[in-house]
């Protein structure tokens, strides 16, 4: 199966479609670009287009080329075959020093030998700014990252959170078109993570440059961007907001691999008002089929841990829920929700999540349960040429 | 035995090795350096007092100076000559070359460094000689009409330490530009930095500490070297170490050739404390190199 990079035309829950993505100017168009190296294809035949003042994501595991992509937009790689269009000027042969982008770098590549105001200052006096213009500007940047009186300090005196504002700030001192990051957070441990993912939306705000966000964190990537590009061998799978990604998958690798989801193989056995009857090992469903896969394909239906409501009564508002019997297995207290892993009949198992508000009932372990989901929550994909199944 | 209790005794032989062969002689040396030569049977008369005479002969006779400045400037010069050759080699070692080649590249380089520095030290003899290597094809090329010697003058000699020496600088160079982040590099090159600026604001600076361990090792042996200028300098190129050589041999006056030989190592230290003081660098950073 190709997925190409078109951008689904029906998004029901995304609060506003990439239509209007033409009207911007674009800062960064990926035309066609494939990157080899002898015959090992690190990108494929990919097409984006980032608009100006955009936090855009490329997510996807490692090595599925989303760092090829970064390096060929910074103009560390040149393409294969393909474009790729800064500002609408044809980038091709332009080295990095020479290019309106700035790269923020996983290990963040901090001059270890210079202080924090010689790093930030290094791009304006590569470009032969007047001193008191870069000082100036320095001051501007230590404001923006909230690092005022730490121009002194050599990086190896910074802590983790620090040495990544540094590093932004001596990327975007350069005021770049677009500024590239490349897993920056990486590194990080949990809670600082979370605390720079808002910092790092809220400098994007003030900043307003267009921000391209490399990341195998399907977290990070959901939180912080206007539009997510999801990748998997080279390959692009889809792009769109971040509840579109989530919502509406387009392929099983962006099921799977963006949240959590249950997976079931069965076949297509009819169609019924719009949606597709499917015959799994587990009953039949009547589901969602956002491709209009044919009577008689196989595919796996997918249905969110969230969307699975406890209880025989089935969702409120769905006129014909679909029902699963099983008993539970395992319950995971997780803050927000309780993950519940339950057993089917036929021995497959599936994650359900129940949010813990007050007063909700939580089924026990070991208990029989009914579960059942609204058609139009769940989806028909097929599965991936390489037979890669349910994760 | 515990491992403390082990350490004194594991001591022993390196202290009775620096002891007995370099602090001993030395001293005994030092203490040489400041007494008369005179004749078996005023050993021990009133004449034989500790005086700095052989120290103003030194400082008063010329010829030794001049030759003692000249050796200082032409192993500086050979430092750098031997940075400007290593620093590529070694850039490219580290840096670009990549599995195979890299070992091949670098057996190229070391595999004549088993071999003798005499002998390695005749082959560029061979090159230099009127009817040598390097004139053969000079005059093929028709670049010069008669053969030149280039034998027996200061160029033959600084080409010959530099390569003599140039393996101890390569080293510690590779060694730290070995474990240069290449996104620093990177990152500069991002910022808007061509390659010159790369080279002076990232690249330079990373290798500063083991160009400094190098240039000390190479400062010190081309100050120290006798084989080399005696080979290849002959009367045209004479080195200090000659002349301490001659004190000690020809004219059998030690205690003349124990200052002269004082004296090279007290400029040796200085050059070293001058390298690290520049640099601002401690002697355990240069080590660790």
């Amino acid at each position: 199966m190709r997925v190409t990079a078109v951008r689904p035309l029906t998004l029901a829950l995304s609060p506003e479609g990439r239509g209007s993505a033409h009207d911007v100017t674009c800062d960064v168009e990926v035309r066609a670009v494939t990157k080899t190296y002898g015959s090992l294809t690190a990108v494929r035949d990919v097409t984006l287009e980032v608009a100006r003042g955009e936090f855009f994501s490329i997510l996807g595991p490692s090595g599925c080329g989303k760092t090829t992509i970064l390096r060929m937009i910074a103009g560390f790689l040149e393409p294969t075959a393909g474009e790729i269009l800064i500002g609408g000027r044809a980038m091709h042969g332009v080295p990095p020093h020479r290019r309106p982008t700035s790269l923020v770098f996983q290990h963040l590549a901090l001059f270890p030998l210079m202080t924090v105001y010689d790093n930030i200052a290094f791009g304006l006096r590569m470009r032969k700014a007047a001193e008191a213009e870069i000082r100036r500007k320095v001051g501007e940047k230590l404001e923006l990252i909230t690092l005022q009186g730490y121009e002194a300090k050599l990086p190896h005196q910074l802590s983790g959170g620090e040495k990544q504002r540094v590093a932004i700030a001596r990327s975007l001192v350069i005021e770049p078109t677009v500024l590239l990051l490349d897993e920056p957070l990486g590194a990080l441990d949990l809670k600082l993570r979370e605390h720079m993912k808002a910092e790092l939306k809220a400098i994007q705000h003030r900043v307003r440059t267009t921000f391209i966000y490399i990341t195998h964190d399907q977290g990070e990537a959901l939180a912080m961007s206007d539009h997510v590009a999801v990748m998997s061998r080279g390959r692009l799978q889809q792009v769109g907001t971040p509840a579109v990604i989530y919502e509406t998958p387009r392929t099983a690798f962006v099921a799977h691999f963006v949240g959590e989801n249950n997976a079931l193989a069965g076949r297509l056995v009819g169609e019924d008002g719009g949606h597709a009857v499917v015959e799994t090992a587990e009953g039949t469903f009547r589901v969602g089929n956002p491709l209009g896969l044919p009577v008689g394909a196989s595919g796996l239906c997918f249905v969110r841990p969230e969307k699975l409501v406890f209880g025989d009564g089935g969702p409120p508002g769905a006129a014909a829920p679909n029902r699963l019997q099983g008993r539970v297995r395992e319950l995971y207290y997780e803050g927000v929700i309780v993950k519940v892993r339950v057993a089917l009949g036929s021995g497959r198992e599936l994650q359900a999540a129940i949010p813990t508000v007050s007063g909700a009932r939580l089924p026990a372990v070991g208990q029989a349960v009914g579960l059942g989901f609204a058609p139009s929550e769940a989806y028909v994909l097929p599965e991936e040429a390489d037979g890669r199944g349910p994760a | 035995m515990a491992p403390r209790r082990a350490l004194p005794w594991l001591l022993v032989p390196p202290l009775l090795w620096i002891g007995g062969l370099l602090v001993v002689p030395q001293l005994r040396m030092l203490e040489l350096s400041f007494r008369r030569k005179l004749p078996l049977a005023q050993l021990g008369g009133p004449e034989d007092v500790y005086t700095a005479e052989n120290y103003l002969r030194f400082a008063e006779n010329p010829l030794y100076w001049k030759v003692f400045v000249k050796t200082v400037l032409s192993a500086v010069v050979i430092t750098a000559v031997a940075f400007l050759i290593a620093f590529p080699i070694a850039y490219f070692l580290a840096k670009v070359a990549r599995g195979r080649w890299a070992t091949r590249l670098f057996l190229a380089i070391v595999v004549p460094f088993w071999v003798n520095e005499i002998v390695r030290t005749f082959a560029w003899l061979l090159i230099l000689t009127e009817q040598g290597v390097l004139n053969q094809m000079l005059v093929a090329l028709g670049f010069v009409q008669t053969p030149v010697s280039y034998l027996y003058t200061e160029g033959a000699v600084i080409l010959g330490m530099a390569y003599a020496y140039m393996l101890f600088m390569l080293f510690p160079l590779y060694a730290s530009l070995e474990n240069l982040d290449f996104s620093l590099v990177e990152a500069a090159q991002d910022l808007g930095a061509g390659w010159t600026r790369v080279l002076r604001h990232i690249i330079l600076p990373h290798c500063v500490p083991g160009a400094v361990a190098g240039s000390i090792m190479v400062f010190m042996l081309a100050v120290g070297t006798y084989v080399v200028p005696a080979m290849l300098g002959g009367k045209g190129a004479i080195w200090f170490v000659q002349l301490i050589y001659a004190r000690f041999y020809d004219a059998l006056n030690w205690n003349l050739g124990s200052a002269f030989a004082f004296s090279l190592l007290v400029l040796s230290l200085g050059f070293v404390a001058g390298m690290l003081r520049l640099f601002r660098l401690s002697m355990g950073r240069v080590l660790q190199t």
